[in-house]
């Protein structure tokens, strides 16, 4: 049996695959290739993109520097709210002039109290009685008290200073020192010494409620060792602070000063 | 890279014998005797008129015109005009010419089984043998 090549070759031509080809290249160029991928130079910056780019190098300038400001601004006003913290004592301290030597009476009244040096402390041994049988608080002077209770009071909130000191204002308001002269003086025209402070005293319920004779034993020493007519006066009123809105105007003392005795029955309030 | 031209095709002549199995990746031309299974993954697998395979035969386009004793899996066509002792499995088209005799069962079977036996069908039928493939063959 003979076999004829060519006719097996065309048998297995028949069945033969088509070979794939894959010319990458001719794909390649035959596709669109994007802006990205091409080689061409990058084009120059247009006129728009340039002033753009200017622009925001200015604005990028303006940035930082507002930005600075702003910080600046914080903390400055940082700085502010914390830089009375450490001067607070000193702030909240009550101005201490000098003793003026003759000025008119407001001007006294307004002259805080002065602390002198050889003011004693009040302590145990002033309640103490002396030797001599008189009272312990006699000796203490009632300026002493004074200056204990402002620096007690000298860490206090704001408000409370600010209260003390339109107390003071009101306390030592031309009206209210007038009215209170002219009671004293009246007083002392008529009866000892003691009796205006005495009646001060009495006639401020808070002030009567807390050891009456204590009080009156240095108001009454208050007057000798203090030469100042008005001091014991005043030191009452500071000795038993009250609260603003117990704090009567100056209109109101002048007229408690100036009012009658009180009858049967009424409570007098100032 | 121009694509190559050139066809592959093993001839196996008549008076040449092969006992084992046969795998090939391209067309094969056999007029000889073979004593084990013939595979081929690519190309015509041709049993030229005196040919005789005594095994499986598979392969992509199937062409008997000699004799097969044994199974014929073809994924692609498959034309008999020959002698086949065995199932035959296809997947694509068949052609039976006028000289083709067949002793088993015609199967049509997906391209993924085509190489596959399916057991429960050789136990079905007696006059078919399963395919045991030799751990040689598969290495």
């Amino acid at each position: 049996m003979q076999i004829d090549l060519r006719e097996i070759q065309a048998l297995h031509a028949r069945y033969a695959r088509e070979p794939v080809v894959i010319d990458l290249e001719n794909q390649i160029r035959a596709m669109p290739a994007p802006l990205l991928l091409s080689h061409a130079p990058t084009s120059r910056p247009t006129g728009l993109r340039r002033a753009w780019n200017a622009r925001w190098q200015i604005g990028r300038v303006s940035l930082t520097v507002i930005g600075g400001t702003v910080v600046c601004a914080a903390l400055g006003m940082g700085a502010a709210r914390l830089w009375p913290t450490p001067h607070s004592r000193a702030i909240n301290t009550p101005p201490v002039p000098a003793a003026t030597p003759a000025s008119p009476q407001s001007d006294a009244s307004l002259s805080a109290p002065t602390p002198s040096a050889t003011a004693q402390p009040l302590n145990s041994q002033a309640l103490e009685t002396s030797p001599r049988g008189t009272p312990g608080l006699a000796a203490v002077d009632p300026s002493a008290l004074i200056q204990d209770h402002g620096s007690l009071r000298a860490p206090g909130t704001a408000a409370t200073q600010a209260a003390a000191t339109t107390e003071q204002k009101a306390i030592v308001s031309p009206i209210r020192q007038r009215a209170i002269t002219g009671a004293s003086a009246a007083a002392v025209a008529n009866v000892a010494p003691v009796t205006p402070v005495a009646t001060v005293a009495a006639s401020t319920p808070q002030a009567a409620s807390v050891e009456p004779t204590a009080h009156a034993s240095a108001a009454s020493q208050a007057p000798a060792s203090q030469p100042e007519a008005h001091r014991p006066v005043r030191h009452l009123v500071h000795l038993h602070p009250v609260t603003p809105r117990d704090m009567p105007p100056a209109a109101d003392a002048q007229k408690s000063a100036a009012a009658p005795a009180p009858r049967n029955g009424d409570v007098q309030l100032f | 890279m121009k694509p190559q031209a050139t066809l592959n095709v093993t001839l196996l002549a008549a008076g040449s014998a092969i006992e084992g199995n046969l795998i090939l990746d391209h067309g094969l031309s056999l007029f000889g005797i073979v004593d084990g299974n013939v595979i081929t993954n690519d190309g015509l697998l041709h049993i030229g008129a005196g040919g005789l395979v005594k095994g499986q035969i598979e392969g992509e386009h199937v062409r008997v015109d000699g004799t097969v004793e044994g199974d014929v899996h073809a994924r692609g066509s498959l034309e008999i005009n020959g002698r086949v002792r065995g199932n035959i499995f296809y997947c694509g088209t068949i052609r039976l010419g006028e000289r083709a005799s067949i002793d088993g069962q015609l199967k049509r079977v997906s391209r993924e089984l085509t190489i596959e036996s399916e057991p429960a069908a050789i136990a079905e039928t007696p006059n078919v043998q399963s395919l045991q493939r030799p751990a040689t063959a598969a290495a």
